[in-house]
């Protein structure tokens, strides 16, 4: 297959687009979506202090790498969550810090463990909670309290169109109203300990993240999958989407930005004007203490 | 005379000539989900595998 712009050998064929691209051709694309996510959705200034939230894997460290060639001022977070199954934490963090160290960049290690004495295992273990429920309160709360220490002005996930797409099937299948009225690329901060969130990557699949990280030769974790995420929710909603989208090309795309242009149909929630703060940590609940300090309480 | 495709810990021969598409299909994986590559060139499923070549699929899919 040849590259549609250059007839060089391809080597990615995006089907939803029609589209085969060489290695060259295909970074000029990636960088071009980024940067128009970016201006249509306000997600950054160039003034911004970008904190990125890093995983290890291809969607964060491919953002952080992006970020940083299109010129924002960027440093990484990496959440050590101690999910020794695997030794999957220890060989995240490696990954991450390596792809700091190899560029001279700050990546700040929030260890579990270490600050608060236990891991994301056993607060699940003694929570009714699922580990992915545990996992995502501990990750949101350290992320939230990192960037407000650091003084960053925003925060960066990698979030590819995959899992926007499949957070979006999983609300609507439920009529989650709360949850698709928040669902976007720019999460707006509704309270003055948070800092808003952004999706820079919302409109690029997981094989474009995955393809731009290795073409670049970035060392992330393809060799394993987090051990606790074999039966989530957001990996059978990613596969059924697959499925669709090998019969009909596009459609992934046209669900969810779709979506974005209707989404003020979904009333915002209501109640977070009301929101209290935790008497431990002073981070925005509606109960005394928030979710994270009473799981770590 | 043989080319291998690895995905994860499986591996298996297919005859030279074969496609990438026709490998992945054989794993019972989707194009949409993997990306796929031959020493450090990523291929498109027209690829046709030569004696000798290793086929790496590469899982794009994650949870979290």
């Amino acid at each position: 297959m040849r590259c549609r712009k250059c007839s060089e050998e391809a080597v990615i064929h995006l089907r939803s687009h029609r589209l085969a691209l060489c290695r060259e051709h295909f970074f000029e694309r990636f960088l071009s979506v980024v940067k128009r996510t970016i201006k249509e959705y306000r997600l950054l200034s160039k003034r911004d202090r970008v904190l990125v939230a890093v995983s290890g894997g291809k969607d964060s460290l491919a953002l952080w790498d992006v970020l940083l060639e299109l010129g924002y001022s960027a440093e990484g977070v990496y959440i050590d969550l101690g999910i020794s199954r695997e030794n999957y934490s220890e060989i995240s963090k490696r990954r991450a810090l390596a792809f700091a160290e190899q560029r001279g960049i700050k990546l700040k290690v929030v260890d579990l463990r270490r600050e608060y004495g236990t891991t994301v295992p056993r607060l699940a273990r003694r929570s009714t909670r699922s580990v992915c429920g545990v996992c995502g309160i501990v990750k949101r709360h350290l992320m939230d309290s990192t960037a407000l220490e650091g003084g960053y002005t925003v925060l960066a996930t990698g979030h590819n169109l995959d899992d926007e797409a499949s957070v979006l099937l999983a609300n609507l299948l439920r009529w989650n109203m709360d949850l698709l009225a928040r669902q976007g690329p720019r999460l707006e901060a509704w309270h003055p300990r948070l800092v808003p969130k952004v999706k820079p990557l919302c409109l690029l699949t997981e094989r474009e993240t995955a393809a731009y990280a290795l073409l670049k030769e970035i060392e992330y974790v393809y060799e394993l999958e987090c051990p606790y995420s074999e039966r989530a929710t957001s990996i059978t909603m990613k596969e059924a989407l697959n499925r669709i989208e090998e019969r009909s090309p596009g459609t992934k795309l046209y669900f969810y930005r779709e979506f974005l242009k209707h989404r003020e149909i979904f009333s915002p929630p209501e109640g977070r004007g009301r929101a209290g703060e935790c008497e431990v940590c002073g981070f925005p609940t509606t109960s005394h203490r928030c979710a994270f300090c009473r799981l770590v309480a | 005379m043989a080319a291998r495709v690895k995905y994860r810990d499986r591996e298996l021969k297919v005859e030279p000539g074969t496609s990438v598409r026709h490998a992945v299909e054989k794993l019972g994986l989707s194009l949409e989900g993997v990306i796929t590559r031959v020493g450090k060139r990523l291929v498109t499923e027209d690829y046709r595998l030569r004696d000798g070549d290793v086929l790496e699929v590469i899982p794009a899919i994650s949870g979290g």
